[in-house]
């Protein structure tokens, strides 16, 4: 009958062994740090784009806007006129104090700095129908700040869980 | 830690009337919902009826309910009260009179799951509507109240919520992550006893409501937690544990087809939702929206694909991957039920994220509809004007992504843990990695639709 133990491997050839574990750490180490370094640098380093003057036209019906998302880059003046189609519609953005709202006919316009990086939801603060609390929009200014650095995240917590898995006392099959 | 053991914690848990008061709490709120739905304002976001089910309940169900007490919900419930009293002649504990109501057993052939998969995807391909116009809302509550009665007047014990209910299928396959269960303490006990009134009740409560054996329990799937073993346990035999998160999910028992389809049921129509309604396309929500359209036929054939099809066959193909580096001699159907079972946590952050997103910044909808239930144009607390917040918008990504990437890691540890029970470490972990792979796609594919 066999028995599970866990207990470290004990190859014959421990140096060549003990070399190709401080490889292999070295790897995993390289490769978390650069990942670390990546997720911690700020978004407008990568930035290149100047900052500009922007007007963009936001078409709101049917429960959606138009453009649905909206990008632009760190330090623009963004101007957003606000044209409301078929009822009264407004926007009011995530992370930034803005909120207007427009009648059928009567656009309204706001302009701020897009001084935030990443991506933020545009949402009506107008009840305007059933799908109202859904009607959401998207403001990407530079990147999508959240999920690049989520994504590095994700990679670093997977490499330490590799590095933990790989160097484990691994469990040997006993006859 | 059996909490049973404090004598406080045992005698509110032995007493039926904090339980009873709770749940008839919980009905009379489940008629004024449905109240609401049929008699109050159409506008969703100022009706009681969906603002109390769609965003406070929902928000207590996702983000505390099921993650830390499993099946805590089903406990309280009040969808099956009616007919259990009807059911027992009681409302409190047995009185010793039988009646001619529920006595047939649920049909063998519907002995699973199946039917509460196939009844949460007729709710999830309406839900778009259901979620927004108050009176479809009442009419579901409504259909839940009615299928739970006539289910009680037929068939033997909770047929209902353990066979039929689409929101207690889901809570059942979430509820083996929950830190809390409910176990036999010593076997031999319950082989010595011949009563078996944990199954069949006594004087001091009644036989499982959920037709489980309690010495037979190994998982949390079909324990409703209600207690009632506990109370006619004569031998104060059964615990109430505090254990590790997802401890029932690396075990071999009981692992099944359909349990397994619920896990990639729940997981793809978190991130169907998210895409959909969190999204800034309106022209997928329109679609889901017009119900009985061209659109929405062909939204719900997608939708119906990828939960039924795709995801399951991607998962299939990682399995494969998995089996042929490991080269196992397992057969493939039986790893790919094993390995569903990873899915499971990786499926629960995906709803609690997907919830974050719309609970937090609706939550002020909540304090207005205090004010005003029924969207009548009253104000009896002075807070009938609050609306939804933009105040989390900043917090809410990067708290989804610190619960996406832990699901993604606990996913990943429990399949690893599944492939462990069946094969040596070495055969496990090249099992798994592929797994991996799929398990941290399916985390990025949520990060971007949540984030």
């Amino acid at each position: 009958m066999s028995t599970l133990l866990t207990q470290n491997t004990g190859h014959p050839t421990f140096l060549k062994l003990l070399k190709m574990r401080k490889y292999r750490l070295t790897r995993w180490f390289t490769s978390l740090a650069a990942l670390i370094v990546i997720a911690i640098l700020p978004a407008n380093v990568l930035s290149l784009s100047r900052a500009q003057q922007r007007e963009v036209t936001l078409r709101a019906g049917d429960f959606g806007y138009t453009p649905a998302v909206i990008h632009v880059n760190p330090g623009d003046i963004l101007t957003i006129e606000l044209v409301a189609a078929d009822a009264a519609h407004g926007i009011a953005i995530d992370g930034y104090d803005v909120k207007i709202m427009a009648f059928p006919g009567q656009p309204t316009s706001v302009t701020f700095v897009a001084d935030k990086i990443g991506a933020f939801r545009i949402r009506c603060t107008v009840t305007c129908g059933a799908l109202h609390p859904f009607m959401i929009g998207k403001l990407i200014v530079g990147r999508n700040d959240q999920f690049i650095k989520g994504i590095l995240l994700l990679g670093i917590a997977l490499t330490i869980m590799g590095i933990r898995s790989s160097h484990a006392p691994k469990a040997r099959v006993l006859t | 830690m059996n909490l049973l053991q404090h004598r406080l914690v045992r005698m509110l848990f032995l007493d039926r009337r904090p339980q009873l008061a709770l749940m008839v709490i919980m009905l009379i709120g489940f008629l004024l919902a449905i109240f609401a739905g049929f008699f109050g304002t159409p506008v969703g976001s100022h009706n009681f009826g969906i603002v109390f089910v769609w965003i406070a309940w929902w928000a207590i169900l996702m983000l505390i309910a099921v993650p830390f007490f499993g099946r805590g919900w089903c406990s309280i419930c009040p969808i099956p009260l009616p007919g259990e009293w009807v059911q027992r002649g009681a409302m409190l504990a047995p009185t010793g009179k039988t009646t001619r109501f529920g006595k047939l057993r649920w049909p063998k052939v519907f002995r699973n799951i199946w039917l509460q998969n196939a009844s949460f995807l007729l709710v999830a391909l309406f839900s778009t509507v259901i979620l927004t116009i108050p009176k479809v809302t009442a009419i579901v509550l409504s259909a839940f109240l009615m299928i739970a009665f006539a289910a009680s007047l037929i068939f033997e014990r909770r047929s209902f919520c353990r066979y039929l209910c689409p929101v207690g299928g889901f809570i059942g396959i979430y509820s083996q992550t929950a830190p809390l269960e409910i176990r036999v303490i010593d076997n031999a006990i319950c082989v010595d006893h011949t009563e078996k009134t944990c199954y069949t009740g006594s004087e001091n409560g009644y036989g499982c409501p959920w037709n489980v054996f309690p010495p037979g329990l190994v998982k949390n799937n079909y324990c409703g937690t209600c207690l009632e073993c506990v109370r006619t346990c004569p031998h104060d035999n059964i615990a109430l544990n505090i254990r590790a998160f997802g401890a029932d999910l690396s075990k071999p028992h009981g692992q099944k087809l359909d349990e397994a389809y619920k896990a990639f049921i729940m997981a793809d129509a978190a991130a169907v939702y998210s895409l959909v309604l969190l999204g800034p396309w309106s022209l997928l929500k329109n679609a889901a929206f017009n119900v009985g359209s061209f659109e929405w036929a062909i939204y719900a054939a997608g939708f119906l694909v990828s939960i039924l099809i795709a995801l399951p066959a991607f998962f299939l193909l990682s399995v494969w991957i998995g089996k042929r580096f490991s080269g196992s001699i397992q057969p493939l159907s039986k790893l790919f039920i094993a390995q569903s079972y990873a899915i499971v946590p990786l499926g629960l952050i995906a709803w609690i994220t997907f919830s974050v997103s719309f609970v937090f910044t609706n939550a002020g909808y909540i304090i207005s509809v205090l004010s005003d239930p029924f969207g009548w144009g009253w104000n009896l607390f002075g807070t009938s004007n609050m609306n939804f917040s933009t105040k989390f918008g900043l917090i809410i990504p990067w708290l989804q992504i610190g619960l996406l990437i832990l699901g993604c890691l606990w996913s990943i540890r429990t399949s690893r843990r599944i492939a462990a029970e069946r094969m040596d470490e070495s055969q496990a972990g090249k099992l798994n990695a592929p797994i991996a792979v799929f398990i941290a796609l399916f985390t990025t594919v949520m990060m971007g639709l949540l984030v």
